[in-house]
């Protein structure tokens, strides 16, 4: 009998604690924030930007012509902070909704987008201008009187502590500014396919190379969102049990000196496809501009809304 | 970092887009005549790295996190006006599909990111550097330094365009138009975090990467490597 049949002491004997003490660490061993927020990235950029999913629906925004909605978006944009007036802004905000409901967006996804992170953190930003030692102003609600003036490390507080009607409205002209704002910005983009995006832009003088490598960064963010989560997971899989603080700061930054190779590596190979398939330095898109009916409606609605709200402000 | 609309007034927002025209005119004619058509690829996906790279949010002990802008590695490695273009990319896809940063304020943010993050990082790691070698634990160094100074060089314009919102632009009752946080507020709570928290991580991303880089692919900066497979295989015959 050859010695190859016999099974080793070592593979038979059962080792239950070592057993048990992985299968706990494995347990604990959770997605980290990076692998989070990467794996977020790559699904939004796959499943709704790249597929252009929204900007196929049968809506008013996807009906218009790319230059005007830039521009008059843009302007859009740029009329909400020339404004320092709260009711106007409230009726702008509305007036988002309405554009997120007559382009057939889902509205509660986008509300959930838009809201999550920019106001919410403009907001926990503005929180202490509420108070009179930043903004000075009229008080709205004393918090706390002083008996006599304090000092503190040699400054003068001043004798109340309260909430300033000036930094309240400050604070809400900022949130609903940046809520326009952004909320504008995200329908723009995913009612727009980004081609078509792109070659409006030819119309306020960006010069073509500009735009090309816009236009090839935007579909290379993808990839390379896919490599840094596969080297995320390839090291997922091959380790066990908890990983020290320094040695995670070593892997990220050595997984960005190697992402930075990649990508040096990758772009050479992109320019020789380039060259095979006849690259010359200018980009052409199928689909030729044409001004029609629902676009001069557009303009002219957006230009009696502006000035309308110029009026009441 | 990034500002996003409506935290900076337009007045403040058209000069910065007025001041970074010619910078990205000037940097367009820099790579046109150092890079060529070639360079077009490796820019866009420079930019494609750096917008990947501010995703790579680095775990803080205490639960908290910050991010890596790249400006001053993409500088080392690729000549600071490069980096401006590389970083300008990304700042703009950021502004134009997830709202992080705004339409108008891409001027002010480019001009704090893309134009000073990486030229103050480019020329502190120059000097640091001297004559010593590439990926010598001098030229380490220096890339560190240039990384944390290049990014509190960037928190600092960023901080400071802010303060001064209240002061210019109030209306007649005291109510501040734009960012309300005067400098003496605006100033010392971003410094705080970035001096302590974002500044570090900056530097020691920017050293590391640049030395993983000095390990693998040293011929990037020009730096020959270590002897081919070849003449190592001879010395391991010899021995």
């Amino acid at each position: 009998m050859s010695k190859t049949n016999v099974i080793p002491q070592w593979l038979l004997e059962s080792d239950v604690s070592d057993f048990q003490v992985s299968r706990a660490k494995v347990n604990k061993n959770r997605k980290s924030f990076i692998e989070k927020t990467l794996a977020q990235l790559s699904d939004t950029i796959q499943n709704e930007f790249l597929s252009e999913i929204y900007a196929k629906k049968d809506g008013l925004l996807q009906k218009l012509d790319p230059r005007v909605k830039f521009v008059s978006f843009v302007l859009w944009i740029g009329f909400a902070t020339l404004t320092g007036n709260i009711t106007v802004l409230v009726v702008m905000y509305l007036s988002t909704l309405l554009l997120l409901f007559l382009s057939k967006l889902p509205i509660l996804k986008f509300l959930k987008r838009i809201w999550v992170f920019m106001p919410v953190f403009t907001a926990l930003m503005v929180l202490p201008a509420v108070f009179n030692f930043i903004v000075p102003g009229e008080p709205l609600w004393v918090i706390y009187q002083f008996k006599q003036p304090t000092h503190l490390f040699g400054l003068q507080l001043p004798e109340l502590l309260a909430v300033t009607r000036q930094g309240v409205k400050a604070g809400v002209m900022l949130i609903l500014r940046v809520s326009i704002s952004v909320s504008l910005g995200l329908i723009l983009t995913v009612t727009t396919p980004w081609a078509r995006l792109m070659k409006s832009l030819h119309l306020i003088k960006i010069p073509g190379i500009f735009i090309t490598m816009l236009d090839m960064a935007y579909r290379y963010i993808a990839v390379f969102v896919n490599r840094s989560l596969e080297m995320f997971e390839a090291r997922k899989t091959r380790t066990i049990g908890q990983l020290t603080y320094s040695s995670n700061k070593q892997f990220v930054s050595n997984a960005i000196g190697a992402l930075f190779l990649k990508s040096m590596h990758f772009s050479e190979n992109v320019y020789m496809a380039m060259m095979s398939r006849g690259y010359t330095g200018q980009v052409e898109t199928l689909y030729p501009f044409k001004l029609s009916k629902l676009d001069f409606g557009w303009i002219c609605s957006i230009i009696l809304f502006m000035t309308l709200l110029y009026i009441v402000s | 970092m990034h500002i996003p609309d409506g935290y900076i007034g337009l007045e403040t927002a058209v000069p910065f887009l007025g001041a970074m025209i010619p910078i990205w005119r000037k940097a367009l004619q820099k790579i046109k005549t150092t890079l060529k058509r070639k360079h077009i690829p490796v820019l866009s996906i420079g930019a494609a790295f750096s917008f990947t790279i501010m995703m790579f949010n680095v775990p803080l002990p205490g639960g908290s996190s910050g991010h890596a802008v790249g400006a001053v590695l993409l500088a080392i490695l690729l000549g600071p006006w490069a980096a401006c273009i590389g970083v300008s990319l990304a700042l703009i896809i950021q502004a134009l599909i997830f709202g992080d940063g705004g339409i108008w304020a891409i001027g002010a943010n480019c001009f704090n990111m893309a134009f000073a993050m990486p030229f103050i990082g480019y020329y502190t790691y120059k000097l640091l550097k001297g004559n010593a070698e590439h990926f010598s634990k001098r030229a380490v160094f220096a890339a560190a330094a240039a990384g944390y100074i290049g990014l509190n060089a960037a928190a600092l314009l960023t901080a400071v365009e802010f303060g001064i919102q209240p002061l210019l632009f109030k209306a007649a009752d005291g109510t501040p138009l734009y960012a309300p946080h005067p400098l003496w507020v605006a100033v010392p709570v971003m410094m705080f975090e970035h001096l302590l928290i974002a500044g570090p991580i900056e530097g020691a991303v920017t050293a590391l990467a640049y030395l993983y880089i000095g390990k693998t692919n040293p011929e990037l900066l020009g730096v020959k490597g270590q002897k081919n497979i070849g003449s190592q295989m001879k010395e391991g015959a010899a021995v």
